[in-house]
């Protein structure tokens, strides 16, 4: 069963942290994080929604978009449904880069497994997609992935106990503030997974 | 760069230098020269390994300048892998020292007698080419540290290994990089047997006092370098994504694109592709104290390379590019980078193209000789390689041959010669690339550089579905254009995106050389090194029939989203159109 599927409200975890610890969270987020999407909303509505977005030029540092592994070139016109897998990345080099960048003039030559805009809005509520970061949007985007929030199981939440005690500024579990020297133990000791909103300064 | 030196390594009495001006062949560099040397001077139908067959080395045109990027080197030849004409590519320090040195090719010809083992030396002095049996049998890493010892540091070297000695069809050439280590390789369609076949196993460059070569307009050319150096130093790729990951940046994006073919190209995702990707490369190299970023060879601003590090915070090989690290990894189910970066160092030593021996081990292994995933079992078929024991000489030979003998029917090989990294049923543009490419399935055959902008062959609609033939026509023959240039093909992003930065590229050869190319003619210039391809392999018995991916293809879906090729033979076949 996933912590998804136990259907019981999840701790909230919220952190700040300093950024030189930024890089122990790059192979979670390079495998994909689980992220709340509210509602029904397009690729380019859900990545503007997350905070700081604007201000790093978040969409024009995403040169590359897959769903569910096919390249997206139009990212208005696809739309996110629950499960959904987006895997987000910078312009990237050689052949390869030039065609899978979205809308890019070398799109014909992928143009099999294009994604195609099927999805309508019609769901209602909130629902998870996977999010996957790679290469310079690790550290890029990375900060605003983390600060919107993500689902980490219990196993991920262990793997970030060290670094979170390295670079703890401070934390606070269901509102409840708690000191450096207890970080570790804290997140080693969540069962079932929590959702976590990482500030990074 | 105005002449030619000639070796008859057949000559009686042992080798004869000749020099001569570079006439028909003026203004010609990199792969322009290499194809039109093989072309002209090369009997289609001679044996590879023989007498009649020539080996060409040509800096590119703007090769020994202070221009940026211009630091690779073609080597040219019948290959004996495919039996069509080749041009392979690299970077490292050679390409600078032999332009300045004033050479335009090094072309070695004849045949000596079997087991010969020269050395040639080349130096402001003059060239100078001895035997030296001392050196026969040495891997590339210890022949490079003898000549280190006897020349010092500042020399660059080209040579080959055992493999190459042993004119196996994978065989490489080595380049020295700047730290002179033999870590840069023509690689592809085995050239270093061909090397090997001459009895040549190193040529020693010093340019020590040979000065820079100079552009027709001097400031000019400073000049337009300059808005080269800009627009590559603001481009993200270039400036980015390149220097902090590497080439193996693209693990991550082929895997989730489902075109990262594992196991010999059974399916288009590896599980293991984060364990290998460019992004865990580069944490593990900077947390085990290496160099993250390094250039093949000096003027490189772009930097796409670095060391790569092993548990021991040792040096063990330089970064493995993409290629390898797929080659050896997803493609043989291989998920552990240090075992990668070992077979790297091992192709290296031995004098071997990374690709072609990733796939003959993964052909290997789909025929039962060791188990998908077994990075110890890979090592041992290496070993068997550098012995050369009957089983490592048909490893030796590619993936084509491992294929035949071992009764494997699905084999990723166009003209004999292993594809690369992109499985073409993901990316069917460049599996048109691959299938009609005037070298075999080679992926540099087909890079993204400004076509659109050079707009080859008119405008193309790319969301068009007939784009595929003509976007990798243009790529085709841009690629050439660049390859002649000797400017690394990682120029390309920048001057794609950016209409400056490719007047700037253009502006620098017009200013070297006196000309006024537009566009137009640069692209001229690559389809003329396309039709000297293709008359040598036309020649050589090529017909459209080879211009075609393994059928296999066509046939069994690729996973994750279950797509066959499915370009036709009609639309390859007119590719070549001009
Ligand atoms: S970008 Fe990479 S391949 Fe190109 S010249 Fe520089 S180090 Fe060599």
């Amino acid at each position: 069963m996933t912590i998804l599927e136990a259907n019981k409200p999840l701790p909230r975890l919220n952190l700040t942290l300093e950024r030189t610890v930024l890089s122990a969270f790059f192979p979670m987020l390079q495998k994909g994080c689980l992220v709340l999407c509210p509602k029904p909303v397009s690729v380019e509505e859900f990545l503007l929604a997350l905070p700081g977005a604007s201000d790093i030029n978040l969409l024009e540092k995403i040169q590359t978009v897959f769903v569910d592994g096919h390249p997206v070139d139009d990212i208005k016109a696809a739309i996110l449904a629950p499960d959904m897998e987006v895997a987000l990345s910078a312009a990237m080099p050689g052949a390869l880069g030039a065609v899978m960048r979205r809308g890019g003039y070398y799109a014909s030559m992928r143009r099999h497994i294009t994604f195609q805009a099927h999805e309508s809005r019609d769901g209602q509520g909130a629902f998870f997609i996977t999010v996957k970061l790679f290469n310079l949007l690790l550290s890029q985007a990375g900060p605003s992935l983390l600060q919107n929030g993500v689902v980490l199981d219990s196993n991920e939440l262990e793997e970030l106990a060290k670094p979170v005690e390295a670079g703890f500024v401070r934390g606070d579990l269901d509102g409840k503030k708690f000191p450096k020297e207890e970080a570790a133990q804290i997140l080693e000791s969540i069962q079932g997974g929590a959702i976590a909103i990482f500030t990074i300064q | 760069m105005d002449k030619i030196l000639r070796i008859d390594m057949g000559a009686e009495g042992g080798p004869k230098l000749a020099e001569s001006p570079l006439g028909e062949y003026e203004g010609l560099g990199g792969r322009a020269m290499t194809s039109a040397v093989v072309l002209k001077e090369v009997p289609a139908d001679c044996h590879p390994l023989g007498e009649e067959n020539k080996f060409v080395i040509a800096p590119g045109m703007l090769s020994g300048t202070l221009g940026a990027q211009t630091g690779r080197i073609s080597v040219g030849c019948k290959s004996p892998l495919t039996g069509g004409i080749k041009e392979a590519n690299s970077g490292g320090q050679a390409a600078q020292v032999l332009a300045r040195l004033g050479y335009a090719a090094i072309i070695l010809e004849g045949k000596p007698a079997d087991g010969s083992c020269y050395k040639i030396v080349i130096n402001k002095d003059g060239v100078s080419i001895a035997e030296d049996k001392s050196l026969a049998g040495l891997g590339n890493y210890a022949l490079v540290d003898k000549v280190k010892a006897e020349y010092g540091d500042k020399v660059a070297t080209i040579s080959i290994g055992p493999a190459g000695e042993m004119k196996m069809g994978a065989a490489s050439v080595a380049f020295s990089d700047m730290e002179m280590r033999p870590t840069r390789h023509a690689g592809r369609g085995g050239v270093g047997a061909v090397m090997g076949a001459k009895g040549v196993k190193v040529i020693v460059l010093d340019d020590t006092d040979m000065p820079r070569r100079q552009a027709k307009d001097v400031e000019a050319f400073k000049d337009a370098n300059k808005r080269f150096v800009a627009g590559l130093n603001s481009h993200p790729v270039t400036s980015q994504g390149l220097p902090a990951f590497g080439t193996n940046v693209l693990v991550n994006v082929v895997n989730e694109a489902g075109g990262f073919p594992t196991k010999n190209f059974k399916t288009g995702r590896f599980e293991g592709a984060s364990k290998i990707s460019g992004e865990t490369m580069a944490e593990q190299t900077a947390s085990r104290g290496g160099v993250v970023t390094r250039g093949c060879h000096k003027g490189c601003v772009i930097r796409c390379s670095g060391d790569y590090t092993g548990p021991d915070g040792k040096w063990l090989t330089k970064q493995p590019e993409y290629e390898t690290v797929w080659a050896h990894g997803a493609n043989c189910g291989i998920d552990d980078l240090d075992v990668i970066a070992k077979l790297d160092r091992i192709d290296d030593d031995l004098g071997l193209d990374t690709i072609e021996m990733g796939n003959a081990i993964a052909v290997a292994m789909d025929a039962g000789l060791a188990e998908f995933g077994d990075g110890e079992a890979a090592l041992k078929l290496m070993d068997e390689v550098a012995k050369g024991t009957a089983l490592g000489r048909i490893l030796g030979a590619g993936a084509g041959a491992v294929g035949r003998m071992y009764g494997v029917e699905n084999v990723p090989v166009v003209k004999n010669q292993s594809l690369p990294a992109y499985d073409p049923r993901a990316v069917q543009g460049i599996g048109v690339t691959y299938a009609t490419s005037t070298q075999g399935g080679d992926h540099t055959a087909g890079y993204a550089v400004a076509t659109n902008l050079m707009k080859v062959g008119g405008d193309v609609d790319p969301l068009k579905p007939e784009g595929n033939v003509e976007l990798s026509r243009n790529l085709q023959i841009a690629t050439a254009s660049i390859d002649a240039t000797g400017m690394c093909l990682f120029i390309a992003f920048a001057i794609m995106d950016q209409p400056e930065t490719f007047q700037a590229l253009l502006d620098m050869i017009n200013a070297h050389y006196g000309y006024s190319w537009t566009a137009d003619d640069w692209a001229e210039f690559g389809m003329q090194i396309l039709r000297n391809e293709r008359e040598f392999n036309k020649a050589a018995g090529f017909t459209n029939l080879d211009d075609r991916l393994p059928k296999y293809f066509k046939k069994l879906p690729l996973a994750p989203h279950n797509i066959t090729f499915q370009v036709t033979d009609a639309e390859l076949d007119s590719v070549f159109n001009f």
